[in-house]
């Protein structure tokens, strides 16, 4: 596939070289290449400058033609929209072809088409334990008071969430069952045994549930299960988060997604409930997460992560918690160098993360630096990316001397003064500083200055001519349309959204063992999901 | 139409000593003309010796003496520059038909140059923007 320059020959790495147009009218274009990608991409600029067309427009439209697999996170839809305006800048027959590699994913789950995200799922010879964490996990990324509550905190979260949930991967089936199991345990007793059955890992998990849990009084039960219930709760009461947490299979394929080398697009922007947002976003993101992680490391076909407006990945309490910055720094700074996921991030500004946050960030390999208008971040910024030299000269002054001369004759005596030589004065270091936030604030949108890995300079870069024609927000009505003709693509079947089926009881037979009740039409869930 | 005989000359054009000096020397100017073009023999210069010949005999015509400029038909004792002039243009006229009817269209424009290829680089790396300073120093 060939578009404007394009090329579609592969490179050793299996991605695809870009061709770009170089010609005496035009100027030298600013790459990134692709070892240095695998350091990551850090984009810090304040509002309006253009990082959304920046990453969406450039970076991942490039990492698009290049046939890299890629996974778009925007909680402001800005750069999902830069993006699909490239796509739809294309020629009619080249943009179906380019769609097929779309997969657009509405978070928000508004419309009549839903993408699941189930959060018990199975990537492929992990544990059921391992199946189970994940979801606590989740919760203690977007709540790190759990960690400090030691009654009703981690400890009990774990200690009854991590037993349903590895029986409830066991049986196949999803968390909006978890409220059932434990409102009526005694009915789940055929399938606990069948849990056991299809997974011996899991008797333990159903030790707990039928020694501890069935003979406990009910006030026991209520205070066993309460941390867990307030998590599992909203996928049995909302029927959108159920509808998208709980139906299966996923709706996200990594195998197809890598193979088909697929742009998913995970767009936020509908969502406006802050609770949901940050539990989708967090979930979302652990979901990728555990994906990059399950590959293993190994120089495997890159996956790129973008993330716009970082921030939006946690709470205000977690962004001073060392949670957060562990996570980040454990992506950055293992997963991406080591598992093959070259992963850019932006934010507005420094200051909306904590030190250690600030410090892992900053350790990423190329820094994009945008206009702010915080003066604290520009000055922050300089420091870090802007070498001063303490030799730097600011002025010459001259060396004065004075040479008396004696009367002659009837004249006065003088003093006559004369320069002798020059002599240097430096810059002081906090004037450096000033000069260089001061050039960081002094930016024009769409500027940016650039400090690729390696180089002590900045480059002055602009992506005006790249991404400013056409703008997004002038096609509104044709970036919806074609978010629409995407959300339809991406699922081949409505999600009904429903009541909870009651658990259909089952007769356990030798031939039920390590039986998938996924395979019969007559048990399946009014919200699962067919692909 | 190459076999087609040239026009012969009117026989009562005796061009020859009763040329008038306006004519002898205006009949040196045309002789060089319709050597030179008749000698390349193609459409275009032919057509252009004949516009030129039309064109320098109303400029000899305004610059002779008044009895030389109204003096249509050539005698035995006169001959004089229109006669030289229709002599000529008998003679390009001649050798244009020589060469096949006129056109009576117009000949296809040449198709225009193609644009100068765009200049390819192949990069494998991701392209963020234009360098407008490689070496920024605040």
């Amino acid at each position: 596939m060939s578009y404007r320059g394009w090329s579609s020959r592969s490179s050793k790495s299996g991605l695809t070289p870009l061709r770009v147009i170089r010609n005496s009218r035009s100027r030298p274009q600013f790459v990134i290449d692709e070892a240095d990608r695998m350091r990551g991409i850090h984009v810090v600029a304040g509002s309006g400058s253009g990082k959304s067309l920046l990453i969406g427009g450039n970076i991942a439209f490039g990492d698009f033609m290049r046939h890299t697999p890629q996974v778009l996170f925007d909680p402001v839809g800005s750069m999902i929209d830069a993006f699909l305006m490239r796509i739809a800048s294309v020629p009619n027959p080249t943009q179906d072809e380019f769609c097929s590699r779309i997969l657009y994913v509405d978070m928000s789950a508004r419309g009549a088409h839903l993408v699941p995200f189930p959060l018990l799922y199975e990537l492929g010879g992990e544990t059921r334990h391992d199946v189970a964490e994940r979801f606590l996990a989740t919760c203690l990324a977007i709540d790190p008071q759990l960690q400090s509550a030691s009654i009703q905190g981690w400890n009990a979260l774990q200690r009854t969430g991590l037993p349903v949930g590895i029986i409830l991967a066991s049986l196949g089936l999803q968390l909006d069952s978890a409220m059932d199991l434990l409102r009526r345990p005694e009915a789940w007793t055929p399938r606990l045994n069948e849990a056991v059955v299809r997974h011996p890992d899991a008797a333990p998990a159903v030790a707990f549930i039928r020694d501890e849990y069935i003979p406990a009084t009910p006030s026991r039960r209520a205070e066993l299960t309460a941390s867990y219930r307030a998590k599992v709760e909203p996928f049995t009461l909302d029927p959108t988060m159920r509808a998208m947490f709980c139906s299966t299979p996923s709706g996200v394929d990594w195998h197809r997604v890598m193979a088909d080398r697929l742009t998913v697009l995970l767009d936020f922007r509908g969502e406006t409930n802050p609770g949901k947002r940050l539990f989708k976003t967090r979930a979302a993101f652990d979901y990728v997460r555990e994906f990059v992680r399950h590959r293993g490391p190994g120089a495997h076909l890159p996956l790129a992560l973008h993330i716009d407006e970082l921030t939006e990945l946690t709470n205000a309490q977690s962004l001073d918690q060392s949670l957060f910055a562990r996570d980040l720094d454990y992506l950055l700074n293992v997963l991406m160098r080591g598992f093959s996921c070259p992963v850019t991030v932006a934010h507005q500004s420094m200051h909306q993360v904590a030190e250690s946050t600030q410090r892992t960030l900053m350790s990423m390999g190329t820094h994009v630096i945008g206009v702010t208008t915080d003066v604290e971040s520009a000055e922050f910024l300089a420091r870090h990316v802007v070498q001063f030299d303490p030799q730097r000269v600011k002025r010459w002054e001259r060396v004065w001397a004075s040479e008396s001369k004696p009367a002659i004759g009837f004249g006065p005596a003088y003093t006559n003064h004369f320069v002798i030589d020059k002599r240097e004065v430096n810059w002081p270091l906090d004037e450096q500083l000033y000069v260089a936030a001061r050039a960081l604030r002094n930016l024009r949108p769409f500027e940016y200055l650039i400090k690729p890995k390696g180089r002590s300079t900045l480059v002055h870069a602009s992506i005006k001519r790249h991404v400013g024609n056409p703008w997004p927000t002038d096609h509104a009505d044709l970036l919806t349309d074609l978010r629409d003709r995407l959300a339809r693509q991406a699922c081949s079947a409505v999600v009904q959204i429903g009541p909870p089926a009651p658990v259909p009881s089952v007769t356990l037979k030798d031939s039920d063992a390590h039986h998938d009740p996924r395979d019969d039409d007559d048990q399946l869930d009014p919200l699962y999901w067919r692909s | 139409m190459a076999s087609i005989p040239p026009t012969p000359p009117p026989p009562d054009v005796p061009l020859g000593p009763q040329m008038c000096p306006h004519a002898r020397s205006f009949a040196d100017w045309c002789d060089t003309l319709v050597s030179a073009a008749t000698a390349k023999n193609d459409l275009v210069s032919l057509n252009q010796a004949k516009l030129l010949l039309i064109d320098r005999y109303f400029m000899w015509r305004v610059n002779v003496p008044v009895r030389h400029q109204v003096f249509p038909r050539p005698t035995s004792v006169h001959v004089c520059i229109f006669a030289v002039f229709e002599s000529a243009y008998r003679r390009l006229q001649d050798a244009i038909l020589a060469l096949g009817p006129s056109p009576l269209v117009h000949p296809p424009y040449p198709a225009p140059p193609p644009p100068p290829a765009p200049m390819y680089e192949t990069v494998n790396g991701i392209v963020v923007g234009e360098t407008l300073d490689k070496d920024f120093e605040p």
